[in-house]
C-alpha cells in the first residue's frame, strides 16, 4: 500500500475528516511564458538520484505508530485551527510531513515521542481518556499548560513538554505554510514569471513611502529589456 | 593496473569549470586552441527539467526545501557544499576555516549570490594604504580594460556613481528597489551610510540572443534556466562549444596531479574516473589549474616528483598557505513599519538584494582594518522549511505573550511577514601564512 495514503487513512480515520476541506484551489497558478522550460518532473524535484533514493528509503520506513499519528493529526488541528477557504493542517498534509522530517532530522524523535506519551499520560490522569480522545476543551486545558514558556531560559533547558508543544507549534505552522493551501492563506503572489518594476504606487502611499526621481531614472525601462544593451565608451547604456 | 593514457595532445587542459575554468574556456576556445576541461563533478545543464529546482513549490518535497541534504536548502544548486560525500576534509585543531566545494559542471557559480564587485585602485595597492599584507604586482589600471569586457561578456547590473575604490564600469541597468529596500536607503540616509543600487550578474536587459533576461523569481541560487544568471556552464563552457570551439569535457574526472617531464616541465594531468574509479592520463602543451584555491593547491602539493620535491611550483612553500576567504557577520531587524504587508503583489525581484551599502568607513579612527559592505535582505519571499518558526517572537516588543496556539498564530504569521530585513557585511581578511 502506498505510505503517503495510508497515513491520509490513518488521519482520516481518527475523526479529523469532519475538518477537512476538499477541493482547495490557490490563486494564482504559474501563467505560461515562452522562455520558461517544462518544469514538469515532479518526480525528481531537482533531485540528484541519490538524493532520490534517499527519499524513498525514509518513505519506507515509519516513525509514529497509528496512534500517534492520529495524535498528532489532532494536536495539530488544536494548534492551527482549519479556516475557510484555506483549510487547516489536514489539508496541509501536516501529519505525513512531521511522520517524515522526524525521520529526516533523528535528533527530533527524544522531544516527538516523549511528547505524545506525556500528552496521553497527562489526559489519562486528568480526564480518564487518551488525549486524541479528550473533548476540544479538555485537549485545550492541557495545552494552556505548556504553550508559553519564559523567553529568558533557552528551550532545552525546559521542561519536555514545554519543549515538545514548542517543537510541534514550528512544525505545524511550518508544514501549513509551506503548503499550497497555507501558501494561498498567506498570499504570497511569487515563484512565477513576472516583470518586476517596483513597489505599487498604493503600497508605498499604505507605508508612507515614495521612490527618489533620480534613482528610479537609473532603473531599468522594463518596456526596452528585450533591445540588446550597447553602451558609449564612457559606459552609459544607449539603447 | 595500468594507468591509461590517451594519445591525444591537447593545446590547453583546463582543470576546473567553474568562474576560472570557465573564462579560461571560453577564452581559449574562442582563440582556436583545442581544450579539454576536467571537471570532478557531473554534468549540468540548467535547463535540464529534470535537475532544475527553479520555480518548485515547497509542497513538491516531503521535506518542504529543509537543507538535510543540501546545506543551504534543499532547492540550492550546488551538488556538494561544505561536506562533500567521499572527500574527507580536516581542519587544525582550533581552527576553523570551511570550503564550500561544488562538485558540478560550472562549480560554484551555480548557486553563488552573484555579487559582482570589482576590486578598486586601493584593493591592488593596500599595503601602501594601511602597511598591511601586500600589494599586487599589478594595479587596477591594468586590469581595468578586462573588467570592462568582462561586464559585457557576462552582463552585470548597476551604476556608475564615481565612487573612487568602487570603480565605474558597463553596466545594466539596475532593477527597482523593494518596499524593504526603501526603508533601509531611509534608514541609511538618516545615519551618513552611502547606499547605491546593488552590482550583480543578472541579465535585467538582453545582452545576445543566446541568453534570456530576468522574469524576476528572485532564485539565482538555483541557477537559471533561462541563462539569464551568470553561471560558467551556462554562460561560458556551452557558447564556447556553440561557436565552434573545440571543447572536450571530461566529468566525473578528479584530477589526482599534473604530469611533468624530465625537465620538470607539465606535460598534462592524470586523474580518477569517479566512475570505475580508475586512473587516467591526458597529455597536453598546457595545464591550467582552476579547481579553486584549495584544491588548486592540493593538486600542486600532489605533483610530487625528482623535479618538485616539495610540490610543482612550491620552491617558495607557500602552496597551501595565505589561504581565506571573504569574512563577515550578519544581523537582523524587525522594521514596525513593514508589518501587516499587503500581499496584493510579486516582489521576488532578483535573487539577492537591490540595493547595498559600499565600505564607507575611515580606518583611522577604527580599530580594524580595511572593510565591511553591507547586503540587504528581506521582503515577501517564498515559504520554505523554517518559515513561521517562533512565528510570535515579535510579540515581546509590544508586551504580548509569545507562544499560544489558535487563531491567534495565523494572524501573527500574516502580521510579521516581510517584516524582518537583514543586513549582511562582507569584508577582506588579510591573507596570514597559517
Amino acid at each position: 500500500m502506498d505510505r503517503r495514503k495510508s497515513i491520509q487513512t490513518i488521519i482520516l480515520g481518527a475523526g479529523a475528516s469532519a475538518l477537512a476541506f476538499h477541493g482547495c484551489k490557490t490563486e494564482g497558478d504559474n501563467k505560461a511564458n515562452g522562455e520558461i522550460p517544462a518544469t514538469g518532473d515532479t518526480k525528481y524535484f531537482g533531485r540528484t538520484p541519490e538524493e532520490l533514493e534517499r527519499i524513498e528509503k525514509l518513505n519506507a520506513e515509519q516513525l509514529f505508530n497509528e496512534h500517534e499519528l492520529e495524535t498528532i493529526a489532532v494536536l495539530s488541528t488544536v494548534i492551527l485551527p482549519p479556516k475557510e477557504p484555506n483549510g487547516g493542517p489536514i489539508e496541509a498534509e501536516v501529519p505525513e510531513f512531521i511522520e517524515f522530517v522526524g525521520k529526516d532530522m533523528p535528533e527530533m524523535q527524544p522531544t516527538l515521542l516523549g511528547g505524545l506519551m506525556w500528552l496521553d499520560h497527562k489526559s489519562n490522569t486528568e480526564f480518564g481518556t487518551e488525549f486524541k480522545s479528550a473533548t476540544l476543551e479538555q485537549q485545550k486545558q492541557i495545552c494552556d499548560e505548556i504553550c508559553w514558556h519564559d523567553p529568558e531560559t533557552p528551550l532545552e533547558e525546559q521542561p519536555l513538554e514545554i519543549q515538545f508543544f514548542a517543537s510541534m507549534r514550528n512544525l505545524v505552522v511550518t508544514g501549513y505554510y509551506t503548503s499550497k493551501v497555507g501558501i494561498a492563506d498567506l498570499g504570497y503572489k511569487g515563484n512565477q514569471p513576472n516583470v518586476w518594476d517596483g513597489v505599487p504606487q498604493e503600497v508605498l502611499d499604505k507605508h508612507g513611502m515614495a521612490y527618489d526621481p533620480d534613482w528610479i531614472a537609473k532603473c531599468v525601462d522594463q518596456s526596452k529589456r528585450n533591445e540588446i544593451a550597447e553602451w558609449d565608451e564612457k559606459g552609459n547604456l544607449i539603447t | 593496473m595500468q594507468i591509461k593514457e590517451s594519445s591525444e595532445v591537447y593545446d590547453v587542459i583546463i582543470v576546473g569549470s567553474g568562474a576560472g575554468g570557465g573564462m579560461a574556456t571560453k577564452q581559449l576556445a574562442d582563440a582556436g586552441f583545442n581544450v579539454a576541461v576536467v571537471e570532478a563533478g557531473p554534468f549540468f545543464d540548467p535547463a535540464d527539467p529534470k535537475t532544475m529546482t527553479q520555480l518548485k513549490w515547497p509542497y513538491e518535497s516531503p521535506r518542504r526545501g529543509a537543507g538535510t541534504d543540501r546545506a543551504f536548502g534543499e532547492w540550492d544548486m550546488s551538488w556538494g557544499d561544505w561536506e562533500v560525500e567521499g572527500e574527507p576534509y580536516t581542519q587544525a585543531e582550533g581552527s576553523d576555516f570551511r570550503w564550500w566545494r561544488a562538485r558540478m559542471l560550472g562549480g560554484r557559480t551555480n548557486h553563488w549570490g552573484r555579487i559582482s564587485l570589482r576590486f578598486g585602485p586601493k584593493d591592488f595597492k593596500h599595503k601602501d594604504v594601511d602597511g598591511l599584507g601586500e600589494n599586487w604586482p599589478i594595479s587596477y589600471d591594468d586590469v581595468k580594460p578586462y573588467y570592462d569586457k568582462v561586464d559585457k561578456l557576462i552582463g552585470v547590473f548597476g551604476t556608475n556613481e564615481g565612487m573612487e575604490n568602487d570603480p565605474d564600469g558597463y553596466f545594466l541597468p539596475p532593477p527597482k528597489p523593494r518596499l524593504h529596500e526603501l526603508f533601509y536607503i531611509q534608514g541609511a540616509k538618516k545615519t551618513g551610510i552611502p547606499v547605491i543600487p546593488s552590482r550583480m550578474s543578472m541579465l535585467t536587459k538582453r545582452i545576445n540572443k543566446d541568453r534570456g533576461v530576468c522574469f524576476y523569481c528572485g532564485q539565482c541560487g538555483r541557477s537559471c534556466s533561462v541563462y539569464a544568471d551568470f553561471s560558467a556552464g551556462s554562460c561560458l563552457i556551452f557558447p564556447a562549444q556553440k561557436s565552434g570551439g573545440k571543447v572536450r569535457i571530461y566529468v566525473n574526472s578528479m584530477v589526482r596531479e599534473v604530469t611533468v617531464n624530465e625537465e620538470g616541465k607539465a606535460t598534462g594531468v592524470s586523474y580518477i574516473n569517479k566512475e570505475d574509479r580508475k586512473e587516467y592520463k591526458l597529455k597536453a602543451k598546457i595545464v591550467v589549474l582552476a579547481a579553486s584555491a584549495c584544491s588548486s593547491a592540493r593538486i600542486l602539493l600532489n605533483s610530487k616528483g625528482k623535479q618538485h620535491p616539495n610540490g610543482l611550483g612550491n620552491s617558495s612553500d607557500v602552496v597551501g598557505k595565505y589561504l581565506h576567504d571573504s569574512t563577515g557577520a550578519s544581523a537582523a531587524g524587525f522594521i514596525p513599519g513593514l508589518m501587516n504587508r499587503d500581499v496584493s503583489y510579486n516582489e521576488d525581484g532578483v535573487g539577492g538584494m537591490h540595493v547595498y551599502s559600499p565600505w564607507w568607513g575611515d580606518n583611522k579612527n577604527l580599530d580594524f582594518p580595511r572593510g565591511y559592505h553591507i547586503e540587504v535582505w528581506g521582503g515577501m519571499g517564498q515559504p520554505n522549511y523554517g518559515f513561521g518558526f517562533n512565528a510570535n517572537a515579535f510579540n515581546e516588543f509590544f508586551n504580548l505573550p509569545v507562544g499560544g496556539y489558535g487563531d491567534s498564530l495565523r494572524d501573527d504569521v500574516k502580521k510579521y511577514y516581510g517584516s524582518v530585513i537583514g543586513f549582511g557585511g562582507r569584508g577582506e581578511s588579510i591573507a596570514r601564512k597559517r
